[in-house]
């Protein structure tokens, strides 16, 4: 995600024909973007993928993710209340390709994850780019 | 200064939040109701670790949801942080600094990749834990440099 804000500033630049140093936040607002956009088209992808199949890494895993709740909950009654949860998501994946708890997850998971990632992309990137604008990456 | 420790101080928490995300585990010992969280931070640190088993870190029966060196480079983005709030002069970023600890990183990469010695969790970390700490010193700059442009205008 970092490398791909990094290319978007530099495409940026490169379209608009920029040669003055790159101001931080208009690389906030470039990686914020990319980021949002990575975070739907990511969603969309892997519901898509979920709806298509049928099947995902979380059915996959499910046997031994039963057994390693089961294993770090002391308490039996908690570990049944997760696992059942899990077993809920995959009954409707295997069912209908579809799990709202399971979309649900997966956008805010891309969201949040995306969005922190390509922020630092951004920050490290205005760094590099203004560095060859004459000055100097600090130190 | 004033408004560098109060950026340092922000990341720190944010830093602490994401150390939260991949340590539920060992935080799910003290409040197993937390356990909860579990299927959402596993899938957050789906898209940033490969969690491959043998490398993440374990305390018997719990194990990290990143492996030793994802945890290394937030654990060292968490030690700059606090850092950055209580020394008394500004930390600055060096090119110098991050090359080298990059370099050691690949050292270790490549060096596994190709045979020649086994996967060791603690050099992981500890490589990991160095570039986090010279890559957290550029986030640091960034924000400080973003919140002055903003200041200005």
């Amino acid at each position: 995600m970092p490398a791909a804000v990094f290319l978007a500033l530099i495409l940026d630049r490169k379209s608009k024909k920029m040669t003055c140093i790159l101001e931080t936040k208009t690389a906030v607002m470039i990686g914020l973007f990319t980021g949002l956009y990575a975070a739907l088209f990511g969603t969309f992808f892997d519901l898509f993928i979920t709806f298509i199949t049928k099947n995902n890494d979380l059915i996959v895993l499910f046997p031994q993710l039963q057994e390693m709740i089961s294993e770090i909950v002391s308490d039996t009654e908690l570990a049944d209340q997760v696992i059942a949860i899990y077993a809920k998501v995959i009954e409707d994946i295997q069912l209908y390709g579809f799990s709202d708890m399971y979309a649900l997850s997966v956008f805010l998971s891309n969201f949040i994850i995306n969005l922190i990632f390509s922020l630092i992309g951004a920050l490290i990137g205005v760094q590099i780019i203004n560095s060859k604008m004459g000055g100097k990456i600090s130190g | 200064m004033q408004y560098y420790r109060a950026i340092h101080s922000a990341l720190f928490f944010l830093v602490l939040l994401l150390l939260f995300v991949i340590s539920i585990e060992f935080v799910s010992s003290l409040f197993p109701e937390l356990i909860f969280l579990h299927p959402l931070f596993n899938k957050m640190c789906s898209l940033i670790c490969h969690q491959e088993r043998s490398k993440l870190i374990v305390i018997d029966p719990y194990s990290s949801l990143v492996c030793s060196r994802c945890f290394g480079i937030y654990a060292g983005a968490l030690l700059t942080a606090f850092a950055g709030i209580f020394l008394p002069t500004k930390l600055k970023p060096s090119f110098k600094f991050l090359l080298i600890v990059f370099g050691f990183m690949l050292l270790d990469v490549l060096s596994y990749n190709m045979g020649i010695r086994n996967y060791s969790k603690l050099f992981a970390l500890l490589s990991g834990l160095f570039f986090g700490c010279a890559a957290f010193l550029y986030i640091s700059k960034g924000v400080v440099d973003f919140y002055s442009e903003i200041k200005r205008s």
